[in-house]
């Protein structure tokens, strides 16, 4: 029989609340009954909290029960599926619950939770223009000279100053120049502004085409 | 430790299995099974959170945003807890960013002299139970600090083990007891005074 020091009296009453919810291993229940028996103290305090017990699950289960607005059950799952189906949408290549998502996957995640609209535009701002530097590095080294319309039909057209919208990606930007016709002879400047040049026939169609680009703000021609 | 061995014929066990295999169709993307985790856990959620919140709608925003939790990371539960613990441990995370979001949170101090603490009178324990009463308890367990009511809750209302407690409030089985030995006392205490 278990001894009735003060330190046995209170690892038993520590277990307390576990013998009268019942869900002690059968050693310590028995252990726990026979300090029962052997105390008065302990039997009213184990008596008063299966009292407490039996209250707080009548009072939780009618207070839990009628506070439920009818119908918020269904309306709840919907949410539920519906923020589902969104994520679907997002990541379609994400499957719920795998793993580990990759890196590129965890960095998007971040971004998307934590960067501010500003630092995303201006991170994209950083990529396009990284993207116009690296290009043009890039011509330079193959051809080992300038890129300033080198070798091009547009050695000797006019020039155009272009201003892009902050929003327009490095593809739009792509698109925006190709389209038109024309090739990167400098810039951007600290005001986002790109020098390029036009075949000597095709300056004013460039303009138009430029201006009805969406990712276009401005569009003017170089005075000599 | 405190653990009570299961049967297969216990219904808690079988609804257990039942969740495991949900949860698995749910790392397959399955959504029908979603839905029915939604079915057999939402009443369940829905009341350990009004427990905690005392606020029908955050309630039910806890709903949601746990078993949208759940679905995302279904692939992280280890088997190392029933599913109900592990989803409740969720719930219980969701719950308490709420109330510190409402700054209702209240916090405990464990560090509360427990050894310098008086044994009660005779016969105390036995008075307060005969003249207790259900609104006398709920204002008493109003007191308590967060992580001391919702211990208590988990062992009376939700009938856990001391292991699943720890698992719920991601922290030591000693720290359980220790919080609910203060909630005990606090609610002793409170509800003498409440039954003078």
């Amino acid at each position: 029989m278990t001894e009735l020091s003060p330190d046995n009296l209170r690892r038993v009453r520590d277990l307390l609340p576990w013998y009268v919810n019942g869900t002690l291993a059968t050693e310590q229940h028995a252990e726990v009954e026979a300090m029962l028996a052997q105390s008065q103290d302990l039997r009213a305090e184990a008596e008063w909290l299966a009292a407490v017990r039996d209250q707080l699950k009548q009072k939780n289960d009618a207070q839990a029960d009628g506070q439920r607005e009818a119908g918020a059950e269904q309306a709840g799952l919907q949410t539920l599926l519906g923020l589902v189906r969104a994520e679907k949408k997002k990541q379609p290549a994400l499957m719920p619950g795998r793993a580990r998502p990759g890196f590129g996957e965890r960095l998007s995640q971040w971004l998307g939770g934590w960067m501010q609209p500003v630092f995303m535009v201006a991170a994209c701002l950083v990529v396009v223009q990284a993207v116009v530097i690296g290009t043009l590095l890039h011509r330079a080294g193959e051809n080992g000279i300038t890129p300033a319309g080198a070798g091009t039909s547009t050695a000797a057209g006019p020039l155009l100053q272009v201003v892009f919208h902050e929003t327009a990606t490095e593809a739009a930007l792509r698109a925006a120049l190709t389209g038109a016709g024309v090739e990167i002879v400098a810039g951007p400047g600290q005001l986002g502004v790109y020098t390029v040049r036009a075949a000597p026939d095709r300056a004013d169609a460039a303009m138009v085409a430029l201006r009805q680009n969406p990712a276009v703000e401005s569009v003017s021609r170089v005075v000599p | 430790m405190t653990d009570t061995a299961k049967t297969p014929a216990d219904p808690a066990a079988t609804l257990e299995a039942e969740l495991a295999v949900l949860l698995r169709r749910m790392v397959a993307g399955d959504e029908s099974a979603l839905t029915v985790l939604h079915a057999r856990l939402n009443r369940r959620i829905y009341a350990f959170a009004l427990r905690r919140l005392s606020d029908p709608d955050l309630a039910e925003e806890v709903v949601v945003e746990t078993l949208y939790e759940t679905w995302r990371h279904a692939g992280r539960f280890e088997g190392r807890s029933k599913v109900s613990t592990w989803v409740l441990g969720i719930a219980h995370h969701k719950a308490m960013d709420k109330l510190r979001a409402n700054g209702t949170r209240q916090y405990e101090d464990l560090g509360e002299e427990a050894e310098q603490i008086a044994d009660p009178a005779p016969d105390t324990y036995t008075r307060i139970a005969q003249r207790q009463q259900g609104e006398q308890i709920r204002a008493c367990m109003d007191t308590l600090p967060d992580e001391q009511r919702e211990a208590l809750l988990l062992v009376f209302y939700e009938d856990m083990t001391l292991g699943e407690v720890a698992v719920v409030q991601s922290c030591p089985e000693n720290t359980v007891k220790t919080r609910l030995f203060h909630a005990r006392r606090k609610m002793r205490e409170c509800l003498e005074r409440q039954t003078r």
